[in-house]
C-alpha cells in the first residue's frame, strides 16, 4: 500500500513505528497531486514548503524518541472557505481570487496546535454554493471514479483528494449537504457535527444559522479524531457550545437494542430504486448487528427544502454584501462609487451566487418578509419538532444521502431547481441543526451509495458508535 | 416574476444584470417561488419562527479592546492605500 493510501490511525503507528517518516508521507501525497490533480482540479492552493518544513520537524521530533500526538505530521486538505494565515482563500470565487487570509480560522488554529500538516486548500463551488463542484471560478472538480461524472459540491475538491488519496484526510464545510453529498458520491466518509460544536469564524460564510465545519476521511474513526480535535466553546464565535465531545471510545461499541429509525419519508417518490435498495442492505446490517429498527414518520420533513431555499439565501444575500470592492477582494476599475460597487458585483460573483444574492433579497424585501422569510423559520421551528419527537423513541435514524449516484458532468447546470433537488435528503439536517454522518454502504452501477445517520443534537457519541458498526458490517 | 420587479431587486442588492439574466431570472424564480409558496399550505398562526437551531440565548461578553487580527495584513489585503488608510473614489460626485 502507498503512503497517501493510508489513514490517520494508520499513518500515525508507521510514524511512531518508525517504519517510514513524516517526509516520506507529504512526499506521497504530493506525488498522488502532481500525478492525478491536472485531471482532477481538487487544488486551488499547495502548500508545499510549509508543508514539508512542519514534515521535518516532526521526524526530528520522532527521531528524538518524544511522543507525537495521533494527529501529529498527518496531512490534510482544507476546503478554501477556511482561512490558513499566510495562505490564499479564494471560495472559489474571482472576488477573492487573490485574498490572502490575514488569520487563521479557529479549527485550523486547534488543528495546527494537533500538529496536523495542511498540505494545500482545494476547489470549491463558488462560495459553498452548488452541489455538484462545477460553479468554481477555478473550474470544476471532477470524480475521480468516474471522470465524465461530478464530485458533488460544494466540497468538491476536499472529497476528491481524499477520494483520489492525494491527502489522507480533508475539512469541508457544510450548508445544506456539502460534506455528505459528495461523501456519497466519492464513496468516503464525511461528517457534519451538531450546529455550534465547530467554531465558524474564520470561516467564509454563506447560510450563517445553517454552516458548519466538517470533515471528509476515509474511516469513521478519522472523523471522530479530527472532530475531538476541532470542536469546543470558541470566545471569537457566539454560537459555538461549551459541551464535551467523545466519540472515538464509542467506536465498536456493541450496538444491540439500540433503536434505529427509518423514516418513510424518505424512502418515497424521487429515490432511484437502486440506491434505496443498498440503503435496505445497509439497515439489514445494522439489524443483524444488533439494532432494533423502528419504522417511522416524520411529516414535515417534506418542507425542508422549500425551508432551506427561502432561509439559505436571505442569510446568504446579507453575508454577500460585504464584497463590494471597497476593504479586500477584487475592485474593478469604475468612475464613481456606486459603479465600482456595480462593476465589482457583476465582474466578482458567478451566476450562482449571482441568482442566490437576488433571491434572498426578494424574500427579505418589504412586503414579502412575512410571507416568506418568518413562514420558513415558523416551519422550520416544525422540522426540529418533528425530529424532536422522533429521538424520543429512537437513537439514531437511517436515511439514503441523496437521491441518486454521482450524476452526469453539465447534467443540471442549466436547471437549478433540479440542482436544489439533490439536496433534499441532507439539507433537513442542517434546518434541524443536527449531526449527521455518511457511510459508504453500497454501489449502483460502480457508483458508490452512502447511508446518511443522523443523530439528535449533540449526542454524536450515539452517531459513532452506529456509525462504527455499520462501516465494520459493510467491510466484512 | 415581473422584469421591473428583478430591476427593482437588483437595484437593492447593488446587481448590475444584462438583460439577458433579467429575463432568465424572471423565468427561473417564478419556478423557484412557486416551489417554495407549498408552505402555504400549513397552518402556522402560533408557531414562534425559529432563528437559532440550538437555541442559545444572550450570549454577551465584557466589551474590551482586543488585538486579533495584524493590522499590517487587514490593511495588506485593501485595493488601495493612502497614508494607511483604505481609499475610494468619492461618494458624492461634483457637478460640472
Amino acid at each position: 500500500m502507498k503512503l497517501n493510501e493510508l489513514n490517520i490511525g494508520s499513518c500515525h503507528e508507521g510514524l511512531v513505528a518508525k517504519k517510514f517518516t513524516c517526509v516520506d508521507l507529504v512526499k506521497a501525497c504530493f506525488d498522488a497531486i502532481r500525478e492525478k490533480d491536472e485531471e482532477l482540479n481538487s487544488f486551488i492552493s499547495l502548500m508545499e514548503d510549509q508543508a514539508y518544513e512542519s514534515a521535518e520537524k516532526v521526524d526530528k521530533k520522532i527521531s528524538e524518541g518524544k511522543k507525537i500526538g495521533v494527529l501529529e505530521g498527518i496531512p490534510i486538505a482544507v476546503k478554501d472557505n477556511i482561512l490558513v494565515r499566510g495562505v490564499k482563500a479564494t471560495a472559489g470565487s474571482k472576488v477573492l481570487s487573490s485574498y490572502v487570509a490575514p488569520y487563521d480560522a479557529t479549527v485550523i488554529e486547534k488543528l495546527k496546535k494537533a500538529g496536523a500538516i495542511i498540505i494545500g486548500k482545494t476547489n470549491m463551488d463558488e462560495f459553498a454554493m452548488g452541489s455538484s463542484g462545477e460553479t468554481s471560478f477555478f473550474g470544476i472538480t471532477k470524480n475521480p471514479l468516474d471522470l465524465t461524472r461530478v464530485t458533488g459540491g460544494s466540497s468538491s475538491g476536499s472529497t476528491a483528494s481524499v477520494c483520489a488519496n492525494e491527502t489522507i484526510c480533508a475539512l469541508g464545510t457544510d450548508t445544506g449537504g456539502s460534506v455528505r453529498q459528495p461523501a456519497s458520491f466519492c464513496g468516503v466518509v464525511g461528517f457534519k457535527p451538531t450546529y455550534g460544536r465547530n467554531s465558524r469564524h474564520g470561516v467564509i460564510a454563506m447560510g450563517s444559522s445553517f454552516d458548519q465545519v466538517g470533515t471528509i476521511t476515509k474511516t469513521v474513526r478519522d472523523a471522530g479524531v479530527l472532530f475531538e480535535a476541532m470542536s469546543g466553546k470558541d470566545p471569537l464565535d457566539s454560537t459555538s457550545v461549551d459541551k464535551k465531545v467523545q466519540v472515538v471510545e464509542e467506536i465498536g461499541k456493541d450496538i444491540t437494542g439500540m433503536k434505529i429509525g427509518v423514516p418513510k419519508e424518505y424512502f418515497g417518490e424521487g429515490l432511484d430504486e437502486k440506491v434505496g435498495a443498498e440503503i435496505r442492505k445497509a439497515i439489514a446490517k445494522l439489524e443483524k448487528a444488533g439494532a432494533e429498527i423502528i419504522d417511522i414518520s416524520l411529516p414535515m420533513i417534506k418542507y425542508a427544502l422549500n425551508v432551506y431555499y427561502i432561509l439559505m439565501p436571505a442569510e446568504v444575500s446579507s453575508n454577500m454584501a460585504r464584497f463590494d470592492g471597497v476593504r479586500f477582494g477584487y475592485r474593478a476599475e469604475a468612475g464613481n462609487l456606486q459603479e465600482m460597487y456595480l462593476a465589482t458585483r457583476r465582474d466578482g460573483f458567478g451566476d450562482e451566487v449571482r441568482r442566490r444574492i437576488m433571491l434572498g433579497t426578494f424574500v427579505l424585501s418589504s412586503g414579502y418578509y412575512d410571507a416568506y422569510y418568518k413562514k420558513a423559520q415558523q416551519v422550520r421551528r416544525l422540522i426540529k419538532e418533528d425530529f424532536d419527537r422522533a429521538f424520543e423513541t429512537v437513537d439514531c435514524i437511517i436515511s439514503p444521502t441523496t437521491p441518486t449516484t454521482a450524476f452526469k458532468l453539465g447534467e443540471k447546470m442549466n436547471d437549478p431547481m433540479s440542482m436544489y433537488l439533490a439536496d433534499i435528503y441532507t439539507v433537513v439536517v442542517n434546518v434541524a441543526g443536527l449531526p449527521a454522518i455518511v457511510v459508504p454502504c453500497g454501489s449502483v452501477k460502480k457508483l458508490p451509495v452512502g447511508a446518511q445517520l443522523i443523530a439528535n443534537q449533540f449526542e454524536e457519541g450515539k452517531l459513532f458508535r452506529v456509525a462504527g458498526a455499520l462501516e465494520s458490517a459493510c467491510i466484512k | 416574476m415581473q422584469k421591473e420587479q428583478i430591476e427593482h431587486l437588483a437595484k437593492l442588492a447593488k446587481m448590475d444584470l444584462s438583460e439577458a439574466e433579467k429575463e432568465k431570472y424572471a423565468e427561473q424564480f417564478g419556478e423557484i417561488i412557486s416551489f417554495v409558496e407549498q408552505l402555504g399550505e400549513l397552518d402556522t398562526r402560533d408557531v414562534l419562527p425559529l432563528s437559532q437551531v440550538v437555541e442559545q440565548k444572550n450570549i454577551v461578553r465584557p466589551d474590551e479592546e482586543k488585538l486579533i487580527f495584524s493590522v499590517d495584513a487587514v490593511l495588506a489585503e485593501a485595493p488601495e492605500l493612502e497614508k494607511n488608510q483604505i481609499k475610494v473614489k468619492a461618494v458624492f460626485a461634483h457637478k460640472k
